[in-house]
């Protein structure tokens, strides 16, 4: 008798499986995309495009090589893939991106069991070992090409103002993207018009960005560099990464019920203002969001669990 | 759902379209505005005749200053530059560097705030403590350039050479033997010996002579310095700090004071240099030396650890200014 294997639910069928979910994801992204080639040059595309066939081909190997289900056509390696090379300068060197790229895959996806099981984000642990790897070059930032520069590499805006100078960009030109970061992070824009589009499809809730967002902008309000409510309000939701973390690190991870959500984007807005506040590290998006992704089995401790099949609570 | 699909990705496509729009909108404008008042203050009047010039890409004169292209090779590559002077040509007013290929954290630091505001307001020429930059005559020179110029040009004779100071305070003895062969220095060690013949080498091996607790030891710091010196085969790269300490070799944070001093003495040796004579001349140099002290007014400070990107935009600035004396 021929033994029939499940793959992971959920088991209803519905048109939004995950190849169709991950496939609006990534169609999101490349407005960012096209702002990373705008702002920073042609190899924007060519290391987006790397990182996304180096993490498929990895996923496809993997699963070719144990014997598992092939899922490397979802399409949820191609947004890995894209977020990472989001998070990398585009100076990044090309080994960079494709040791990062495999890492994510293989270390911290398939190994916990690919899509769904692994317990933190790929793309943010990704861009923490390239971090903890090669600080150098990661961390190097580039000012946009579009910009009448003097100066080539540079801090990001909130890091400039976090070693006590000056920010140097309006909030504008922080909103529009043109400011030194890494490739699909600058653009706040861009970024917000693919979120809006996975809100308008029915992809994403924003509740959680939402609230992640604001507790972050909260914190950093309140606690702010000099006393008591100082803090910038925009600098800090335009200055760094904290729209990219919020709208697509983030909702990687969802808890089912609605508290469950807001009590994890909490945490991780916590986390990450915590960090803003009083660490060396200007943006704190990564810890935050990937501890609160170790701790969402805690959370989940803390409040009663959706049970299917009731009224809604 | 199809016809949602379809509805959200042509929503999507239009709105991205629209934010380019504001994007490429609003770099146009803050180009023009910005491009608006620089008109206003920098007008080319005159475009200046650079034919004929080497390495100076550019020169312009405006209303109220000169502004010189210039192109020097630096480190990895050639580094480009704006210098502005102040209408006497006399004196720089800004520093742009346009181009550069320096390495990322080093050289590259040439194009740093810190680095280029030294040059608002300076005289030029401008000097580079420590190096030949700016330097043009001997009468600039600082420190024990001069022994050095003597010793790198002085020819060395073969064979073994030893120099002895003096004891110091904790009975050490230092000594310098430096052997030569077919002119280059093939082996030089340096020690410290007490009255009884123990040596400061095998003391700091056997943990008996302790510099920091996890660093490298006296022996190995001498060593490092030793195959330094054979490497460069010259004292020129070693250059010290006010507390006589150098930065030219990792890991080395001894004082190397006498270690410079004693190989001068072995190299003279070998050389046949006169150091006392040389040794005179600089005190005289120092004794007149109100007026160097004034031209140090013009003296920078190095990128840390990138002493050749940042030669090369002095010896630029130098090169902008020379032009435009040429030319004024």
């Amino acid at each position: 008798m021929k033994q029939v294997i499940l793959p992971g639910g959920p088991h209803l069928r519905t048109a939004q499986t995950t190849r169709n979910m991950m496939f609006h994801v990534a169609l999101s992204l490349v407005p960012a995309l096209l702002g990373a080639i705008y702002f920073f040059g042609i190899r924007a595309l060519y290391l987006t495009a790397l990182s996304v066939a180096v993490c498929v081909i990895t996923e496809y190997l993997w699963q070719k090589l144990t014997g598992k289900q092939i899922t490397a056509g979802d399409f949820s390696a191609v947004v890995t893939g894209m977020l990472l090379a989001f998070n990398m300068p585009i100076e990044t060197p090309v080994w960079v991106i494709v040791a990062t790229a495999v890492f994510s895959i293989l270390f911290v996806k398939q190994m916990f069991g690919g899509i769904g099981n692994n317990f933190a984000n790929p793309a943010l642990m990704g861009r923490l070992f390239a971090m903890v790897v090669w600080p150098g070059t990661v961390m190097q930032y580039t000012v946009p090409r579009t910009l009448p520069a003097d100066a080539v590499s540079s801090a990001t805006v909130l890091g400039t103002v976090k070693n006590g100078g000056e920010a140097g960009y309006n909030y504008l030109q922080m909103f529009l993207g043109e400011i030194p970061g890494a490739l699909g992070e600058t653009s706040k824009l861009l970024l917000l018009v693919g979120f809006a589009y996975l809100c308008y499809m029915g992809i994403v809730n924003a509740g959680a960005a939402l609230t992640y967002i604001g507790t972050v902008l909260l914190l950093t309000f309140v606690f702010g560099p000099t006393g008591l409510f100082t803090g910038d309000i925009l600098l800090n939701l335009f200055g760094g990464g904290l729209i990219i973390g919020g709208c697509y690190m983030l909702t990687d991870y969802v808890f089912v019920s609605r508290k469950g959500r807001i009590l994890y984007a909490v945490t991780a807005g916590i986390i990450t203002a915590a960090i803003r506040i009083f660490s060396p590290y200007p943006e704190g998006i990564c810890f935050g969001i990937l501890t609160a992704n170790c701790l969402a089995g805690a959370l989940s401790l803390l409040y009663k669990k959706h049970v299917y099949g009731t009224k809604k609570a | 759902m199809k016809n949602k699909t379809v509805k959200g990705i042509i929503a999507l496509a239009v709105v991205t379209a629209l934010s380019f729009a504001v994007i490429i909108g609003s770099n146009q404008l803050s180009k023009n505005m910005t491009a608006g008042t620089q008109g206003e203050t920098a007008e080319i009047t005159e475009e200046l005749d650079v034919s004929g010039t080497e390495q100076i890409d550019k020169a312009a004169k405006t209303e109220s200053d000169y502004v010189v292209t210039v192109r020097e090779k630096g480190y990895g590559g050639d580094i480009v530059m704006n210098v502005s002077f102040d209408e006497t040509a006399a004196s720089v007013t800004k520093l742009e560097i346009t181009e550069q290929n320096e390495t990322e954290g080093l050289g590259s630091k040439i194009t740093e705030e810190a680095f280029l505001e030294q040059f608002n307001g300076i005289s030029a020429p401008v000097t580079l403590p420590g190096t030949d930059a700016g330097n043009s005559s001997a009468e600039n020179s600082s420190d024990n350039s001069a022994i050095l110029d003597a010793l790198d040009q002085a020819k060395l004779s073969d064979g073994t050479f030893t120099a002895k100071g003096e004891p110091d305070s904790n009975g050490f003895t230092e000594e310098v033997t430096l052997t030569v062969k077919d002119g280059k220095i093939t082996e030089v060690n340096w020690d410290g010996i007490t009255e009884d013949g123990t040596k400061k080498s095998v003391m700091s091996e056997n943990g008996e002579y302790v510099m920091t607790e996890d660093g490298p030891t006296w022996k190995e710091q001498a060593e490092a310095l030793a195959d330094a010196l054979i490497e460069n085969q010259s004292l020129r790269f070693l250059t010290t700090n006010v507390e006589g300490k150098t930065d030219a070799v990792s890991g080395v944070s001894i004082a190397v004071g006498s270690f410079i001093s004693l190989t001068e003495d072995c190299l003279a040796q070998s050389g046949n240099v006169d150091l006392s004579a040389l040794a005179a001349d600089q005190n005289e140099d120092s004794e007149n030396g109100s007026d160097t002290a004034s031209d140090n007014d013009s003296a920078i400070d190095a990128v840390s650890g990138a002493t050749v990107s940042s030669t090369a935009v002095v010896n630029g600035i130098n090169r902008a200014y020379e032009f435009l004396q040429t030319v004024k």
